[in-house]
């Protein structure tokens, strides 16, 4: 298995320090452009701000959770290495445990490279949009301040880092249905979008359809919701461990599989908690 | 213990279940690979149909097909890499599908491209597989190493594609397999890199009493190295047999004084292929009884009965098999 997961840091090892460049150098330039604008137009004008940092840094680490599972298998598949992988006598089962150890590893240096890079540009950042020489300490107070605080960073950090775990899953198995990395990165990045937005909207649409008794669907709701990561764990797992080659249309009929049982088990959520409504 | 001849009255055909004509139930050794009734489609294509074969532990078996016959998709059965739609295999006594990692530990498999990951060096390729067999043995990998003058510190994108192979084979041999898998791992080569890895091949095989199975369609580079010979066609074993006994069944009549012409020739269950060369013809039949040498044939006079390599032979074959479909 240390090997295995070896190889496969081996090739996500620079994601986290990509995704940690890429978040410095945007913030840089934005904060080039926004001095630029203050400048020009006065102090109100700007549109940087420390929200700007947080939700950016949100995105890199989003997006650090989406590449660093994108090329997983679509990468191997595309090269025919996977093929490698399976005539060595190691179970299909460790091969996706190393390939999920390997990714999960990148989040979360992703996270980290992304939450100390955001935490110094969010200090400087204050110091340089005010008076550096009058404001400067008091923002570095601010900042210490904040880190005495710990669940101020911790929460949201710990948010941000669960949906880029849950990222991670729907790339995972989008990596298993595309050959090739870029476009398993691109369908992975509009699924990562599209699937909370389809979430929230059936959540939202739920209480709608059992009007008068709306209690159990927001519950039901939640236990959906609870279960979307774990679900397309398990089913990458389920097309890896099943799809023979990984290059026929069998996978895509194991996916169709997988979310069949997906969507009988929400079925069987909101039926049992429609069933213990008056109960609970 | 059975053991029918290719014989005259006894034409080809799988659909009655011939494919076994002469089969290696007769070594008093456990096979090595038990295959009934196989059969694997990818959706609608159907790639094996209703496959038998046996290989009798400690032979070389080589199986000839031509490009799709179902020979690569065959290995990836055997090694559990795909699963049968129907039938059974047994690989050195195991189910693939159910054993498949206890089974390439004791399997050997190099095919035909290797796709190996090229930004790792020849040594990183070797530490991160050797962890993987509970048998390997670092001065076999030495050994090999050494005697295919590999660089260890070249990364497979440097290697040619002979050093590739040659990098599979060290793979494939230093954890000591019991039964070696070679699915036309030559092809690509140069003839000269062709021929080095064949000799390569012999000598690492030489005296290891180890089951071989290779899989081919450049027959003449196998003809040497294996004594049985099973030929696949369109997913389905036209025959099986040693190859000794094949070629001495095989061989082409040279015979003079025929009037029939070359189509009721060529309608004769024993008779493979037939040509005119001048005045004589040239008929490849597929019963031929060195003890008892024909003297006529079709009313004709046999002049001389040819031995046949291994490729004419299976060109006749398929040829023959095509002609009947």
């Amino acid at each position: 298995m240390k090997a295995l997961i070896w190889k496969e840091w081996r090739e996500t090892r620079l994601i986290p320090a990509a995704i940690t460049i890429l978040f410095l150098v945007t913030n840089l330039l934005w904060t080039l452009i926004d001095i630029r604008v203050r400048a020009l137009y006065g102090p109100a004008s700007g549109s940087y701000t420390g929200n700007t940092t947080l939700i950016s840094a949100g995105i890199a680490v989003l997006l650090g959770g989406v590449l660093s599972a994108s090329g997983a298998f679509s990468g191997e598949i595309g090269a025919g290495s996977l093929s490698f992988l399976t005539m060595l006598p190691i179970s299909r089962g460790r091969i996706w445990v190393s390939k999920v150890i390997a990714g999960l590893m990148s989040v979360f240096l992703s996270c980290l490279g992304v939450g100390a890079a955001g935490a110094a540009i969010f200090a400087g950042h204050v110091g340089l949009l005010k008076d550096a020489a009058t404001y400067a300490p008091a923002a570095v107070n601010d900042y210490l301040f904040a880190l005495q605080d710990p669940h101020i960073i911790i929460f949201p950090m710990g948010i941000v880092l669960l949906a880029a775990i849950g990222c991670f899953g729907v790339s995972l198995m989008v990596s298993l249905l595309v050959d090739r990395t870029l476009i398993s990165s691109v369908i992975s990045i509009i699924a990562c979008v599209g699937i909370p937005f389809l979430v929230v909207c059936a959540m939202s649409a739920a209480p709608l359809l059992f009007s008068g008794s709306t209690g159990f669907a927001g519950q039901a709701g939640l236990t959906v919701l609870g279960l979307v990561i774990p679900v397309f764990y398990a089913a990458s797992y389920y097309i890896f461990a099943n799809g023979e080659t990984l290059r026929s249309s069998k996978r895509y009929f194991l996916m169709g599989q997988a979310l069949a049982c997906w969507m009988a088990l929400n079925v069987v959520i909101f039926a049992g908690c429609y069933a213990l409504r008056n109960i609970v | 213990m059975h053991r029918q001849s290719l014989s005259l009255s006894h034409p080809i055909d799988p659909s009655k279940g011939d494919a076994g004509l002469l089969s290696p139930a007769i070594a008093s050794t456990p096979d090595a690979l038990r295959i009934q009734g196989l059969a694997k489609s990818f959706g609608k294509t159907s790639v094996l149909k209703d496959l038998d074969l046996d290989v009798p532990r400690g032979s070389v078996y080589a199986l000839l097909g031509r490009n799709g016959a179902g020979k690569s998709t065959l290995i990836q059965l055997m090694l559990g890499i795909l699963q049968p739609s129907a039938g059974q295999i047994r690989v050195l006594g195991l189910d693939p599908a159910r054993d498949g990692v206890e089974l390439r530990q004791r399997v050997g498999y190099i095919p035909e491209r290797l796709p190996m990951y090229d930004w790792m060096t020849v040594e990183e390729t070797l530490r991160f597989v050797s962890p993987h067999y509970r048998n390997w043995s670092r001065e076999d990998e030495a050994r090999l190493v050494t005697t295919f003058r590999l660089d260890r510190t070249k990364k497979v994108r440097e290697l040619s594609r002979g050093n590739i192979a040659l990098l599979a084979l060290v793979i494939a041999m230093a954890h000591d397999p019991e039964l070696v898998l070679l699915d036309e791992c030559t092809s690509g080569m140069d003839a000269i890199a062709r021929s080095e890895f064949d000799r390569t091949v012999i000598d690492a095989l030489h005296g290891s009493n180890r089951t071989v199975f290779f899989a081919s369609h450049q027959i003449h580079e196998i003809e040497r190295l294996c004594d049985w010979v099973g030929i696949l066609h369109d997913g389905r074993l036209l025959l099986q047999a040693p190859v000794d006994t094949l070629k001495s069944l095989v061989k082409m009549l040279r015979v003079t004084g025929i009037d029939e012409g070359e189509n009721t020739l060529a309608q004769s269950p024993n008779v493979l292929q037939a040509r005119t060369s001048g005045r004589e013809w040239l008929i490849t039949v597929q019963d031929y009884d060195e003890m008892t040498p024909p003297v006529k044939f079709f009313g004709g006079v046999v002049k001389e009965a040819i031995d046949l390599t291994l490729e004419e032979i299976f060109v006749a074959l398929v040829a023959k098999e095509e002609a009947r479909i």
